[in-house]
Order: C-alpha cells, then sequence, then structure tokens
C-alpha cells in the first residue's frame, strides 16, 4: 500500500513538472504511460528506476508549447488588471452611487502599489514554479502581502486627490469584466489541453466542478466587485 | 566477450547512444526490453532515467519512429524503429566505432608506438 501510494505521489509530481513547464497534455500522457509500462514490466517503482520526478522530467527535455511565456504574462496581466479594478471600482462606484466625488487617500495609493508587486511576483514564471511545490509558503506569501495592502488603506486615510467618480468607476469596471473574460479564454484554452492516453487517445476525465470551477473562477471578479461595491454604497467607510 | 561480464560504466555512458541505436535496428523494439538487452550484453542496468532521456533525445532529432501498442491488460507500450536517418547515424557511429578501436586500441593493449605504421625507429 506505501509503495502504491509513493507511485501515486512520484506520477502527481512528475505529471506537474510538465504540466509548469507547460509541456503539451499529450506529450505528457506518453511519457507518463511509458513510465507505468516499464514499472509494470519490472516490478519497480518509478523513483527506483527514473530518480527524483522533477530531475526526470527535465530531462526529458521535451517540447513545451510555444507560447508559453505570453501566456503566463497574459495572465500574470490579466490577474494585476482585475485586482487592481477591484480596488478602484467599488469606492468609486460607492461614492457615485451616493452622490460623492471620489477621495483617493494616500494608504489606497501604497496599497495599490504593494498589491500590483505581489500579483506580479507570485505570478511570474519562476516563483510559479518554484512555489507551486510549496503550497504553504505561497500562501503565506499571498496573506502578507495581501496584509500588505490592505494595512497602508485602513491606517492612513489622509486623502491625496479628489476626483470626479465617473471616470475611476468606469475604467474599474471595464478592467474588472475585461480580466473575467480575458482569463476564462485562457483557461478554456489550457482546459482542453488534457492528459491524452497514447493507445486509447482518450483525453484524462477531469471531474465537472473541477473543470467548472477552473474554467469559470474569474467571474469571482465581478462578483467581488458587485459586493465590495454594495458594501462600499451602503455602510461608507468614514 | 562472455554476457556475464561487467564492463566499466564510465566505457558505457559513451557508447549509450551508439549500442540503443544497434539495439533499435533490429526490429521494432520498446524501452524495458533495449534495457534488457543491454543488461544481457554485460551492460549493467541501464537506468531508466539515463535510457528514457536518451530515447526522448532520439526521438525529437528524428532518428527513431514511434508507435504505440495496447498490452495485453497492463499500459501500453512505445515503440522504437529506426528511421532512415537513425540508420544513417547508426552506420556513421559503427564506423567511427570500428576506426576508433583500431587507433586506440594499440595504446591499451601496450603495443609499442607506430607499429601500425611500421616500426621506424
Amino acid at each position: 500500500m506505501n509503495a502504491t501510494r509513493g507511485t501515486e505521489k512520484w506520477e502527481c509530481d512528475f505529471v506537474l513538472a510538465l504540466r509548469v513547464r507547460d509541456v503539451p497534455g499529450e506529450a505528457i500522457g506518453a511519457a507518463l504511460a511509458e513510465v507505468q509500462a516499464h514499472c509494470a514490466d519490472t516490478g519497480q517503482t518509478p523513483a527506483e528506476v527514473f530518480g527524483p520526478p522533477l530531475a526526470y522530467a527535465v530531462s526529458l527535455a521535451l517540447p513545451e508549447n510555444a507560447p508559453r511565456r505570453a501566456r503566463t504574462l497574459g495572465t500574470t496581466a490579466l490577474t494585476l488588471l482585475g485586482v487592481l479594478g477591484l480596488w478602484v471600482l467599488p469606492p468609486a462606484a460607492g461614492a457615485w452611487l451616493r452622490g460623492e466625488s471620489y477621495a483617493v487617500s494616500h494608504g489606497s495609493l501604497v496599497g495599490a502599489a504593494v498589491l500590483a508587486v505581489v500579483v506580479a511576483v507570485v505570478a511570474a514564471p519562476m516563483a510559479l514554479g518554484w512555489l507551486s511545490r510549496r503550497p504553504g509558503l505561497a500562501f503565506a506569501g499571498l496573506v502578507v502581502g495581501f496584509l500588505g495592502a490592505v494595512l497602508p488603506s485602513a491606517l492612513w486615510r489622509s486623502t491625496a486627490a479628489t476626483m470626479s467618480p465617473v471616470w475611476p468607476a468606469v475604467v474599474g469596471a471595464l478592467a474588472v469584466a475585461g480580466a473575467a473574460y480575458g482569463l476564462i479564454r485562457t483557461n478554456a484554452a489550457a482546459l482542453d489541453d488534457r492528459l491524452v492516453d497514447p493507445v486509447t487517445r482518450q483525453a484524462q476525465a477531469v471531474p465537472r466542478w473541477l473543470d467548472a470551477m477552473t474554467r469559470y473562477y474569474a467571474l469571482g471578479f465581478p462578483a467581488v466587485a458587485i459586493l465590495l461595491t454594495i458594501l462600499a454604497w451602503r455602510a461608507p467607510t468614514r | 566477450m562472455s554476457p556475464q561480464q561487467e564492463w566499466p560504466a564510465e566505457w558505457m555512458r559513451g557508447l549509450l547512444e551508439p549500442c540503443v541505436l544497434g539495439i533499435i535496428s533490429r526490429g521494432p523494439t520498446y524501452g524495458y526490453a533495449i534495457s534488457a538487452a543491454l543488461d544481457e550484453a554485460g551492460a549493467g542496468a541501464v537506468k531508466g532515467g539515463t535510457l528514457y532521456p536518451l530515447l526522448s533525445r532520439l526521438e525529437a532529432a528524428g532518428l527513431v519512429e514511434i508507435e504505440w501498442r495496447a498490452g495485453e491488460g497492463g499500459p501500453g507500450r512505445k515503440y522504437y524503429t529506426l528511421s532512415p536517418s537513425g540508420q544513417a547515424e547508426l552506420t556513421r557511429q559503427a564506423r567511427g566505432w570500428a576506426e576508433f578501436t583500431v587507433a586506440i586500441g594499440g595504446l591499451v593493449t601496450g603495443a609499442p608506438a607506430g607499429t601500425s605504421e611500421g616500426a621506424d625507429r
């Protein structure tokens, strides 16, 4: 049972290592099937035959999807766009709905800058490959980054500028909508690149809830924007 | 050359590619069968972490062709066949190896220098 669990973990780590390098699902399926066939023939575990999964994944030097860099950068930029939209839209739209002007605080400017840095660093390709094997650290980094972004706006409330809320609200809404649309398109393309069994040519089944969640999680941006706008409208922080 | 004899691992390291090309040239074969053939020839148990990256390189270079066949009950098997350019590469490496053994063989066996060109000193 331990050997089976060890094999499962090895295979998961191996697939993840190839996924992070953006190797096409078809090539990953073939590499995995070859590992399984060899182990079935010898009765050995993958670790015994192939060594550590990450090193083996690297040594295969499988061709990667060409636009990998562009896609990673695109996802990073879209996430950044959505988060900054969330930063601007609710206070501006809330002020607009109350018929007030939009006051930008010093703290929220600092917070937006911190947020931009955190999102860019966490989503940067290198950080992605490195952090995906340390989920605890990635989570801690996000929490610290989030606090770093929220605390300044909560503590440093002096007004830096006052303006009409219309344009910030419109730009914020466009940013949120554009980010959601772009991320849904990107994720759909990634989801269609599944692991393929080389013999049966069948794509790996993904649980429906996981498929739906991966495909549409970006709808969270408009949902949260609406929620925060209602909060900013009904319960303005003063 | 008894098949039981184990050759030094560092010899095998440089010769693995022509050996693997040679095994594949005998007919369609798969990873485990290749490693078994190497072992039988006295090359020792070549690690999967060494053999499969080499096969992956041969595939990327177009020296081998791939065919997946269903395994009986188990996972499918990836069969390798030499492509025309793989055959040409094997011929080139085999000729190089033959020349190498002639040129270097004298050194290793301790024959006096220049014996092959006729001793003139």
